[in-house]
């Protein structure tokens, strides 16, 4: 360490003298250290003699002490009680009207998709496989994946409006996980076409690692008086309040959708696809079941 | 320098450091030094003040901040933009197209001096 440094650590430390030493002050402190390095580092680069430098690097700063005692009584004052509903009303953002023209629009066109697929599924109405695969892309991929997108673009209430390229993505990855399952499905009716289940298989391998992607690399979006909100300990949070709960919800919900899947496969191949969705309907009843057991369950620990 | 620039400016610290924040993750002295380069020294926020930003821009969810992985020196705390940041810088500038909008049109001697008296 050279003496520029330990001069440096000495002003410093001068600074932060008399205020305590909590972590967020630390952290301000080691982030301040790390700026007046680099900047002492410039200054004698320049030819500027140590000392002189250390204590210019301080002073350009600006009032250190200052900014150290903000972040103290910060991180001291205790989150202030808000009246949550009144902050709700005050931030309150009405859809506009074009979204919500364009989401009655596509969900009727989904609505008759998924009528037309129902009544072709169960053999009332007898439609070619590629008429079906069809209605299911244009009906039923397609707007989901602009539904999907447009909403996430919308300004709301709680959340910021996403970037329309990030929006943009995650409806492309629905509509593809969707027009996959299209042709899965496909494939699975007339198993001679095995380019279907393969090119199924693909599309939604591709539509799912999009929206891994997606997911992992999300930040955060909802606005600041949301925050102030969750931080002034009106919202119980079951998940972290009750860790062992939480882990115990997750284990059943993977023991469910595995249970799920199997009979799917199995009913599939026994009653036909006319009656194996219906393993998946009673895993989404019996989830939701689940969930609000874990959130409004019993309330004595 | 202008002596009013500063007061006018300090208002917008937020929305500045946001915009720094748009391309890539950076850590503070980065940020001060951007601000400084873009307005060819004219125009400097104090470092300090700059830390105390960051802190409420990380507290309303704006940024986020993380340590980087240096080995020798100080260790750089770097921040990154979230989408409620980008949200927030957007509305930021449009906001002030507005104000500027307006006030060049206030303060355009040739339209406000000459309105009639619509009595």
């Amino acid at each position: 360490m050279t003496t520029n440094e330990s001069q440096l650590h000495r002003l410093l430390d001068d600074a932060f003298a008399g205020i305590p030493s909590t972590p967020d002050v630390q952290d301000l402190k080691e982030e301040l250290r790390s700026s007046l390095i680099a900047r002492v580092a410039e200054l004698t680069a320049q030819g500027m003699p140590d000392a002189e430098a250390a204590r210019r690097a301080i002073d350009e700063l600006g009032d250190v002490r200052a900014a150290a005692q903000e972040t103290a009584q910060l991180e001291a004052a205790t989150p202030p009680t808000v009246d949550i509903l009144a902050l709700a009303l005050a931030n309150k953002v009405r859809p506009k009207p074009g979204f919500v023209m364009r989401t009655v629009v596509l969900s009727a066109l989904i609505a008759i998709a998924a009528t037309v697929l129902v009544l072709a599924f169960t053999g009332v109405w007898e439609l070619a496989a590629g008429v079906m695969v069809s209605v299911g892309l244009a009906g039923i991929a397609l707007p989901v994946g602009l539904l999907t997108a447009d909403s996430l673009g919308q300004e709301s209430t709680s959340n910021y409006p996403m970037p329309r390229k990030r929006a943009g993505l995650y409806g492309l990855a629905v509509g593809a996980i969707l027009t996959g399952a299209a042709f899965v499905t496909w494939f699975g009716f007339e198993t001679d076409q095995v380019w279907a289940g393969i090119v199924g298989v693909v599309i939604v391998v591709l539509g799912a690692l999009l929206a891994a992607y997606l997911g992992v690399t999300q930040t955060n979006r909802h606005k600041p008086w949301t925050k102030a909100a969750a931080a002034s300990h009106q919202f119980h949070n079951t998940w972290e309040e009750k860790p062992e709960d939480a882990a115990r919800y997750g284990m059943y919900s993977g023991a469910l959708w595995l249970l799920a899947i199997g009979a799917f496969v199995v009913l599939s191949l026994t009653v036909g696809f006319a009656w194996s969705w219906i393993a998946f309907l009673v895993a989404v009843l019996a989830q939701m079941i689940m969930t609000a057991r874990m959130l409004f369950g019993r309330s004595e620990g | 320098m202008n002596e009013i620039a500063p007061d006018a400016l300090r208002g917008h610290t937020d929305a500045i450091v946001l915009t720094v924040l748009l391309g890539q993750d950076r850590y503070g002295y980065e940020i001060y030094k951007a601000i400084g380069d873009a307005t060819g020294g004219e125009y400097e926020i104090k470092e300090a003040t700059l830390y105390a930003t960051f802190r409420r821009l990380v507290r309303d969810g704006l940024v986020e901040a993380y340590w980087g992985d240096e080995t020798q020196g100080g260790r750089r705390k770097y921040y990154a933009i979230t989408d409620a940041g980008r949200a927030f810088q957007a509305q930021s500038v449009r906001d002030w197209r507005a104000t500027q909008r307006i006030l060049t049109t206030l303060l355009d001697a040739k339209t406000t001096s000459n309105l009639k008296d619509p009595r």
